[in-house]
């Protein structure tokens, strides 16, 4: 018999017969001191049903693993004073080495299987959860105890970070530490994109990962670090973000983190957060060096600086130069700091920061919106061949990149189909026309298409400015 | 006419050298001469169209000054 009550506890428990030559029993109360803290009272709660049914259970064990005849306990639940009882147990048997050894089980294992929590009272009136085995309870206020009392943050700014949707784009070295931080901090919505798997000699600067994880893929052990931080977020998992999936991705989320290590990728992101007008902090490393930008609404992008995407490998990567872990970590922490800040209204965009590790320096930079960029400037870029297009000509060739489940929904008429996913860039007509006006969804897809197509020596082609949604086909 | 111009270098292969920053004298009277000059003195493979600049803590190709402190950045990708 076990029950959970909610008043005084009394025995006996048991009814005993004649036959029984022992009876144990075990009663432990309420005492003064806990762990140096004096203590003025004990409050006990339960998640009665769940509890009961537990307890049931260890009685059902103790009596398989024990020559014992019967076994009884009662918890208690509630505010309790000093001196009271919480809880009681009783085991009779034949010989008392069994009911002894019976009722030691069933004490520890009531402690450490029944879902009862303690909280302590303290003399000067402080509180503190602590479970069944003496462990703390973990609440959200005491994890961010400490991040709360600043100023800066308090419990407005608090509520900001827990209802804020952060997206980290690549779990590598930067991804690591900004993950770290941005879970920690209690960031409500924490999405992780990543592809790879761990491999050996990603290690030295990527913590998240220990040996005994390589082979295995990132974004899960990266998913379960986050959440081990802190049982108050929520982690999404993404896989790697291409062209085809960053819009549907990237549309979740208010704060974009480039923690990418390839141009493509950064543009990407980069082009994805000024159309859908999210925030991108964009952070690389080479060698010492690293940099921080911060793009959002109005102000200028990565392509303001460089508006074609550089080729991978005109710079150097960690895998071909090396780098020491630490470097990327700094700039990850720097990463989900402008993250926290911008959440908590303290951010800047625009800025461009360098710093070289090795001499210890930091330079800040203004960048300049520029008006001739291709992404976010007026459309006029350098010899009029700026990428978007608002306007059709009846000699246009127009072509829908969209996926078939996308034209399916809303199709649209007088124009070629050719989904993103399936792009033939020696198609002929391609070739042949005069102009040519990819279209997509929200005009990210076809900006990005029409780029990759410019690279191939297709000059003639647009994106179309807006998406779908708002064409007219002449 | 000859400038004084303290160049700093961000993630650009300076060799052995290990530079980060150095003063300069040079004719040149805008970024990109001056970081073509540069790189040939330095042996920087990096092509200046690549390169950025940015004067006073401005991002721009803006006519250079005595005494003008320029940074070259090139793009970078490692993560």
């Amino acid at each position: 018999m076990f029950r959970i009550v909610h008043s005084a506890i009394s025995g006996p428990l048991l009814d005993l017969g004649t036959s029984m030559g022992g009876l144990v029993i075990f009663e432990g109360r309420v005492r003064d001191v806990n762990e140096g803290n004096v203590v003025e009272a004990l409050e006990y709660e339960a998640l009665d049903d769940l509890a009961a049914r537990e307890g049931e259970h260890i009685l059902a064990d103790a009596l398989a693993r024990f020559s014992v005849s019967a076994a009884a306990c009662v918890h208690r639940v509630g505010l309790l004073q000093l001196g009271e009882i919480a809880i009681r147990v009783e085991v009779a048997a034949a010989h008392r080495r069994a009911a002894f050894d019976a009722c030691e089980f069933i004490v520890d294992e009531v402690k450490r299987r029944v879902p009862i929590w303690k909280k302590e009272h303290y003399a000067g009136g402080a509180t503190d959860w602590i479970n069944a085995q003496g462990t703390r309870v973990i609440t959200e206020e005491s994890l961010y105890a400490r991040q709360v009392c600043l100023p800066e943050v308090g419990e407005d700014g608090q509520r900001k970070i827990v209802s804020s949707r952060v997206l980290v784009v690549g779990a590598g070295g930067l991804g690591c530490s900004a993950i770290i931080y941005l879970a920690a901090a209690g960031v409500g919505h924490l999405g992780i994109a990543e592809g790879d798997v761990v491999e050996p000699s990603n290690l030295h600067r990527q913590p998240l990962y220990g040996t005994s994880d390589v082979g295995s893929p990132k974004l899960q052990i990266a998913a379960e670090r986050a959440r081990g931080l802190s049982p108050f977020i929520e982690v999404r998992q993404s896989g790697r973000i291409t062209a085809a999936n960053a819009e549907a991705v990237l549309s979740e989320y208010d704060i974009i983190l480039d923690c990418t290590d390839n141009f493509r990728s950064k543009f990407l992101l980069n082009d994805m957060c000024v159309r859908l007008g999210k925030h991108l902090i964009s952070a690389s490393v080479d060698r010492f060096d690293g940099q921080l930008l911060i793009v959002g609404p109005g102000g200028p992008c990565l392509r303001c600086l460089w508006p074609e995407t550089p080729e991978d490998g005109c710079a150097g990567s960690c895998e071909d130069d090396g780098v020491l872990g630490y470097v990327p970590g700094v700039f990850g922490t720097l990463q989900a700091g402008e993250a926290l800040k911008l959440i908590l209204g303290m951010g800047k965009i625009g800025v461009l920061t360098l710093m070289d590790l090795r001499e210890l320096t930091a330079t800040q930079l203004r960048v300049p919106r520029h008006e001739s960029c291709p992404l976010c400037g007026d459309g006029t870029a350098a010899g009029g061949m700026g990428l978007f297009v608002s306007d059709l000509q009846a000699s246009d060739l127009v072509i829908d990149i969209r996926e078939p489940y996308e034209t399916l929904a809303q199709p649209l008429k007088g124009v070629r189909v050719m989904p993103m996913s399936n792009f033939d860039p020696s198609d002929r007509e391609l070739g042949e026309a005069k102009r040519v006006i990819l279209v997509c969804a929200k005009g990210v897809r076809s900006a990005f298409l029409a780029q990759e197509l410019r690279k191939m020596g297709h000059g003639h082609v647009f994106s179309y400015d807006g998406g779908a949604g708002d064409i007219q086909i002449p | 006419m000859s400038h004084f111009i303290p160049g700093r270098y961000f993630a650009l292969r300076m060799g052995r050298r290990g530079l980060g920053s150095e003063g300069v004298v040079t004719a040149a009277t805008d970024p990109g001469t001056l970081y073509r000059e540069l790189a040939h003195a330095h042996g920087l493979e990096l092509q200046s169209a690549l390169v950025r600049f940015a004067s006073n803590g401005v991002a721009g190709d803006i006519p250079l000054r005595r005494g003008d402190e320029v940074c070259f950045k090139p793009p970078v990708a490692g993560g």
